[in-house]
């Protein structure tokens, strides 16, 4: 049922994706499935109704830095990412917020995954755990000077 | 994640749970659902550790509706309408435990021990950090203060809490019956430092009053001559088993007569002070004639 319920996610997803060339063969979504159970398990999580997936997907599809050759890797590390930082952050940060702040480090260091699981997301994440203020006003100005790099 | 994956996750957390007897699926949907109103729709996700309470928590109310007395809710009933019937029998003993803290907070004995009033300051905490909703299970706050028969471990949640206020209770209201100044003497030859020690203060004053109704002595004043100990020791320990448990069973009945105590369960409680006193005379007199010369046997073993 579970299962089921994901792939039928998986699929309302494509449908947003694909208006930006990204799209999930079935066979990706299968496997991406079985990633999502395994890196829950991994992070001792549980998630019982809707996925964070399409979330995710939503966020990230309209990246300039998110190829289809590597869309299904991609997402794979983003999901084991999003929840390895939902325990970071100590249930103290929203999906939305949290996936708003990866998508900016993503596009930030130009796609790159080791950009959104590097330190600074950790200390926000950790900031946000402790109550601090200035990790996130730290982001705030790295988002502006990004911004202001491009 | 399968659901079988989950719930194997959840069993394995919770091994003692009786989780197999819920039908799985509406097991899952209710949690499912739990724990988006935990997170208030901001995470489709949690740690598992609070799945397991989450869950524990439905179990827990589907347990207190089916051990109520005037069970609302059949257990042929969905999982979701016996966990509401449980919840809002939860939240009615909630209500009842208020009432019984401040009974708790009124009669407090003559004498008290800081173990006594740091838990008695304590205890009003249960009710800030007591979650009926989702973790109705839980006993929050720090009750340290030791009973004489302590609450059941089977008992958990305000189920524990109510246990936990009925026995305090009953403890203080013995008390009550007693002046300071002769529990004062009474504890400073148990304990010597009662005051900062983690006792009991109802153990010694039940023991002395059944002790004093067993030698016929006035109960009030907590007090024996010597010769009247070795009386009492001496007659208990010609005794067979069953009449000395019916002498001390009457004895703590004469007791509560004395000091014009009455309730069922303050009755309860001190009969099997009286009882537990006698098992530890017949262990002190049995290892009194183990380990010492016959013509040294224990006449005044109290």
């Amino acid at each position: 049922m579970v299962r089921e319920q994901f792939l039928s996610e998986l699929h309302a997803a494509n449908e947003k994706s694909a208006r930006f060339g990204l799209k999930l063969s079935e066979k990706a979504m299968q496997a991406l499935a079985q990633t999502r159970m395994r890196v829950l398990l991994g992070h001792g999580r549980v998630e019982l109704g809707s996925s964070a997936v399409s979330a995710i997907v939503e966020a990230f599809c309209d990246s300039p830095y998110l190829q289809q050759e590597d869309y299904e890797e991609t997402l794979a590390e983003l999901l084991d990412a999003f929840y390895y930082f939902k325990n970071v952050s100590g249930e103290r940060l929203a999906d939305e917020e949290l996936i708003a702040a990866m998508r900016a480090y993503f596009d930030t260091f130009a796609g790159s995954i080791v950009g959104v699981t590097g330190t600074t997301l950790e200390a926000f994440c950790l900031a946000r755990r402790f109550g601090l203020k200035e990790e996130e006003e730290k982001l705030e100005d790295d988002d502006d000077d990004a911004a202001d790099n491009e | 994640m399968t659901q079988q994956t989950t719930s194997n996750a959840l069993l394995l957390a919770m091994p003692d749970s009786p989780i197999n007897f819920e039908p799985p699926e509406e097991l899952y949907r209710l949690l499912a659902e739990r724990i988006s109103r935990y997170t208030m729709g901001d995470s489709t996700s949690v740690p598992i550790e609070t799945a397991t309470r989450l869950l524990e928590g439905i179990l827990y109310c589907a347990h207190i509706n089916r051990s109520s007395p005037a069970q609302s809710v059949p257990d042929s009933a969905p999982l979701r309408e016996r966990w509401q019937a449980g919840m809002r029998r939860v939240k009615r003993l909630t209500k009842r435990a208020k009432l019984l803290l401040l009974e708790a907070q009124r009669i407090q004995p003559p004498v008290t021990n800081t173990a006594f009033c740091d838990t008695l300051a304590a205890l009003p905490a249960f009710f800030r950090g007591y979650d009926a909703e989702f973790f109705a299970h839980e006993i929050p706050g720090s009750i340290d203060y030791p009973l004489c028969h302590p609450v059941s471990e089977d008992n958990v949640g305000v189920e524990f809490y109510l246990d936990y206020l009925h026995r305090w209770l009953a403890e203080s209201e013995f008390l009550c019956a007693f002046s300071p100044e002769a529990l004062r003497a009474l504890y400073e030859r148990y304990y010597i430092d009662y005051a900062d020690l983690l006792v009991n203060l109802y153990l010694p004053a039940a023991e002395m009053a059944v002790i004093c109704a067993l030698a016929g002595k006035p109960v009030r004043e907590l007090l024996l001559a010597q010769e009247d100990y070795a009386a009492v020791g001496h007659a208990l320990s010609q005794a067979e088993e069953l009449d000395a448990r019916r002498d001390m069973l009457h004895a703590a009945d004469r007791a509560l007569e004395e000091l014009e105590l009455s309730g069922t369960l303050l009755r309860k409680y001190t009969r099997k002070t009286a009882l537990d006193l006698l098992t530890r005379l017949r262990a002190m007199e049995n290892a009194s004639i183990t380990t010492q010369p016959e013509e040294e046997t224990t006449e005044n073993t109290l």
